[in-house]
């Protein structure tokens, strides 16, 4: 199956320090929806 | 073959593998913590109906032991009722402490089995020449859904420690002055082993720390050759024969590497990397705001001692908030036991309760903007444990008690031999 998904894309290095990209703060999130909120 | 390549080999229900090569592996014990209810809406997205092997799957709510907000609350419901409707009977609830702590702690943990947890720290049970990583959801959830999951055998790096650990000087040191040496991205994916007089000398839960702090290099698994420590330690706590696995004389590593660990000074990980590593002797007097205490690296009944030791009879200084969070129920009894909390609580700390607390930021001793902080914790990225202006200095317990009495970074060696010159 090929799906093309269309949006804007981040490139990163290797070895993302995961603490940055989503801090403790925010790990009880769940729902996508809500994770999403708090990058507004 | 290494005795990592042993294991592997047995869980894969093969004679033999080599570095590199990817293998499906029967995982001993698979354990989800209560940050990942992320691992149970996967399970379910591929179609899970019932788990696999539920005697070999643990729950564990450590991350926010107790919840302090209503979404914890919801998402350690979800874990309990999952365990609930699936015969799980290893759920370690909110009184238990930091996953890998409880798991030795009930005897769960033994030489030559293959662990896997959704927690990165999972390196700490190579202390017992277990085989331990961390994974993220959707890889725990396939262990759920078949008991196995795929693991490329990593490369051994053998690191090698020779010499005598001067006074005031622990595990913490050694391993933060390795990284700081070698750099986090150093072991990616790599399996990392001590070996060394040093090693052999080290205590059951100095041997945690190191393990542990693997991971803080990218090492996807730790190495400890079990030894009579070792086996001492488990003999009453695991219910099996203990069988180590033993690494073959003419085993060649990826690389070695020798450390001599008498010239080591306290060391400590500056903001706001692991590996921004300097002897804690240059940062002697910078203020500190709160001294964290706890954790899967440092938050051990010896560690706690060691606070005590320093703390017996003083007070923690007046612009610094000392926090105290034992690694787990069992390591908080047997500081109550020995007067450690006493000693702790009459100099003026604050005790919170057996879990992940701080160290990640989530809960119970959160820093502000501005602030400072000295952990015996393993990361200090910006914002790792508040505000992201704050900042955080990684060391061993030693050095977050000194630096609680005087309210600045002070070098525990120091306070430690004139408590000695006192006693003798």
């Amino acid at each position: 199956m090929k799906r093309i998904i269309e949006g804007r894309a981040h490139v990163y290095g290797n070895n993302l320090d995961t603490d940055q990209i989503y801090p403790g703060q925010y790990l009880e999130l769940v729902a996508a929806e809500d994770i999403a909120r708090t990058g507004t | 073959m290494h005795a990592i390549e042993k294991i592997l080999a047995r869980a894969a229900g093969k004679e033999s593998v080599r570095a590199g090569e990817i293998i499906n592996c029967r995982v001993d014990l698979a354990e989800v913590n209560d940050l990942y209810p992320q691992t149970i809406l996967s399970f379910r997205e591929m179609g899970g109906k019932r788990v696999h092997s539920p005697e070999r799957i643990a729950f564990i709510l450590d991350h926010y032991a107790p919840a302090s907000t209503v979404q914890q609350a919801e998402n350690q419901k979800f874990m309990r009722q999952f365990c609930r409707e699936q015969g799980i009977e290893l759920l370690f609830d909110v009184n238990s402490g930091v996953c890998h702590q409880v798991m030795v702690d009930h005897g769960l943990v033994y030489p030559g089995m293959v662990l896997i947890a959704t927690d990165s720290h999972t390196t700490t049970h190579g202390a017992f020449g277990a085989f331990g990583t961390g994974v993220g959801a959707t890889d725990l959830a396939v262990i759920m859904a078949t008991g196995h999951l795929w693991l490329r055998v990593p490369e051994v790096i053998r690191i090698h420690l020779t010499g005598r650990l001067p006074l005031g000087v622990y595990a913490k040191d050694v391993i933060l002055y390795i990284i700081g040496k070698l750099g986090a991205d150093y072991a990616i994916y790599k399996a990392v082993e001590f070996t060394g007089p040093v090693v052999k000398a080290l205590s059951v839960s100095e041997r945690m720390a190191l393990c542990n702090m693997t991971t803080e290099m990218g090492a996807k698994c730790a190495y400890i050759q079990p030894d009579e420590v070792t086996l001492d330690f488990l003999k009453g706590k695991v219910r099996r024969k203990l069988e180590p696995v033993v690494t073959d004389p003419d085993f060649q590593y990826a690389e070695e590497l020798f450390f001599d660990v008498s010239a080591v000074s306290p060391q400590l990980a500056v903001p706001s990397s692991v590996d921004n590593v300097r002897p804690l002797s240059e940062l002697v007097g910078t203020p500190v705001h709160q001294a964290y205490l706890g954790s899967c690296t440092g938050g051990r009944a010896e560690d706690i001692a060691v606070a005590a030791r320093i703390l017996k009879g003083r007070k923690v200084h007046k612009n610094t908030r000392l926090v105290v969070v034992p690694a787990s129920r069992d390591v908080f009894l047997e500081a109550l036991e020995r007067g450690d909390v006493a000693t702790l609580v009459e100099a003026g700390a604050t005790f919170v309760t057996p879990g992940c607390a701080a160290c990640l930021g989530t809960h119970e001793g959160i820093l502000a903007a501005g602030e400072t902080c000295i952990a015996s914790t393993n990361r200090n990225f910006p914002g790792r444990m508040g505000h992201t202006q704050s900042a955080v200095y990684l060391g061993s317990p030693a050095a977050v008690a000194a630096a609680a009495l005087n309210g600045e970074v002070t070098d525990p060696s120091q306070i430690l031999a004139e408590l000695e010159r006192k006693a003798s």
